[in-house]
């Protein structure tokens, strides 16, 4: 009998944190475009007023970020002063790849700070203000986009994911 | 190998950086210029001469055996000489080159972007041309003793075609003249470096060897240069490159004027060339300058041909020197 509860609560804890992991993702990938929009007015700030060199200024963002994105973008810094890479885009996609896994961004996130680092360093001073301006908007959209998503989806998967334990423990037993 | 290797090589994509490589070393030693320019071969100047390189490192006479640029390669490049901050070196695109670490030149061609009438950037680039500077130390002893009269440094034009070591001989003088030889005590000598070529600045500060005594006033424009720096820097001797516009004489009348001394230089091939120019003509028939030094190629690169007296307009020199 005692074994037979213990089990019942096992398998409903378990699904529960199924759940809460998969509610946590929309939960996160807000979070990650806030600090993303954070880290690019950082950026623009130092490209655009003190025309730091850019692997300077993404190192500095990167380091004085907590968390992925400031690992990512330390990465995209050290792929360029390494040379390891053939470009900007090639050293953006390198360490979006090395941080993939830690990275709660949906394709259409991805997409969004893709088309931005492609660009980066590469044009004149307007250019790349423009640049900034259309990041920003965008990512204001999937602000947006992730802000309902989580609203919508978020209680679900939670109140979802003990409910399914609660469901099999009641079939089962 | 040598320094201006490293830092070239380290501006190439990989496949130029193997082919540079593999030039022979004859030809590589003495390497004056790498002329990178989209869909057509790569090209180096080596002891005046040209070549363009195979894909095998070969050099040639024939432009069909060279190795083709792609676009690819002009992109990566602009990347690398800007340290992927375009937007960083606006000013320098503007003038159309860029001072890359050691003070080596890459001049840059593209289109135009206009503001107001005067150029703002430049886009597409899509020629380049590394220019590898040489430091030559001593290459002004044999000229020193026509610019130095007793303990007095005479103010000096010299002229010369591109490519015949003017700007060598520029830093060089002013390192002779900053450090002091034999029985002349050193000067306090500035350098108003417009193009970054004699001082060969990276972030201000001087890569080549000017001298103990010297001041470097970096990209700055001549005229304004040498006015800030007589009233900043208080110097014995002023040295600039390539004189013409109309401020630059000005400035100049104000250092003669003002007792500092002024060793410069002109493009032209003798002083008939420069009389020309109806703006440097004004200082040479005015006799601002005591020496003008003429510097050709009939014995090599970096011959000294001709040495006038600025006043009497007469030859000092029986026979050109090889410096």
């Amino acid at each position: 009998m005692f074994i037979k509860v213990l089990l019942n609560l096992i398998i409903i804890c378990c699904s529960s944190m199924l759940g809460n992991q998969i509610a946590n993702r929309y939960l996160f990938r807000l979070k990650e475009i806030r600090i993303l929009q954070v880290c690019l007015a950082k950026l623009e700030t130092e490209i655009i007023y003190y025309s730091t060199f850019l692997p300077e200024a993404l190192d500095n963002v990167g380091k004085s970020t907590k968390g992925v994105i400031g690992r990512f973008l330390c990465d995209v810094s050290k792929n360029l002063t390494d040379k390891r890479v053939d470009g900007i885009d090639a050293a953006w996609e390198l360490a979006l790849d090395k941080n993939r896994l830690d990275l709660k961004f949906t394709n259409d996130d991805y997409e969004v700070i893709r088309g931005f680092g492609c660009q980066l360093g590469i044009v004149d001073r307007t250019s790349q203000k423009q640049l900034f301006e259309l990041a920003q908007l965008q990512l204001k959209k999937q602000e947006q986009k992730a802000e309902e998503e989580r609203d919508r989806y978020e209680k679900m998967y939670r109140s979802l994911g003990f409910l399914t334990g609660l469901t099999i423990v009641i079939i089962l037993f | 190998m040598c320094s201006w290797l490293d830092v070239i090589l380290n501006v190439m994509p990989q496949e130029i950086q193997n082919i540079i490589l593999s030039i022979p070393r004859d030809v590589l030693i003495s390497l004056e210029e790498i002329r990178i320019r989209e869909n057509r071969p790569l090209a180096v100047i080596s002891s005046g001469k040209n070549y363009y390189i195979g894909e095998d490192g070969s050099p040639c006479s024939s432009p069909n055996n060279g190795y083709i640029i792609i676009n690819e390669h002009t992109q990566r490049i602009v990347q690398l000489i800007s340290n992927y901050s375009i937007y960083a070196l606006e000013d320098e695109l503007s003038n159309g080159y860029i001072t890359l670490k050691g003070g080596f030149r890459v001049g840059l061609a593209g289109q135009t972007v206009l503001e107001g009438g005067r150029i703002k950037t430049l886009k597409y680039i899509n020629s380049f041309n590394f220019r590898i500077s040489r430091e030559i130390k001593g290459v002004a002893n044999r000229v020193m003793p026509f610019i130095i009269e007793g303990h007095e440094v005479m103010h000096t034009l010299i002229i010369s075609p591109p490519g015949m070591g003017k700007t060598t001989l520029l830093r060089d003088i002013a390192r002779q003249l900053s450090n002091g030889f034999r029985n002349f005590n050193g000067v306090k000598v500035s350098i108003v470096d417009e193009r970054s070529e004699i001082s060969g600045c990276y972030k201000g500060v001087p890569q080549n060897d000017i001298g103990y005594q010297t001041d470097v006033l970096d990209a700055c424009p001549k005229a304004e240069g040498i006015m800030m720096i007589i009233r900043s820097m208080s110097p014995n001797v002023i040295i600039t490159d390539e004189i013409g516009r109309e401020e630059d004489m000005d400035a100049i009348e104000e250092a003669l004027n003002g007792g500092v001394k002024i060793i410069t230089s002109a493009h032209g091939s003798d002083v008939g060339d420069v009389l020309k120019r109806p703006i440097l003509k004004q200082v040479v028939d005015r006799g601002f300058f005591d020496r003008i030094l003429v510097l050709g190629n009939s014995r090599g690169i970096g011959t000294l041909e001709k040495v006038y007296d600025g006043r009497e307009r007469t030859q000092i020199l029986s026979s050109p020197i090889k410096l």
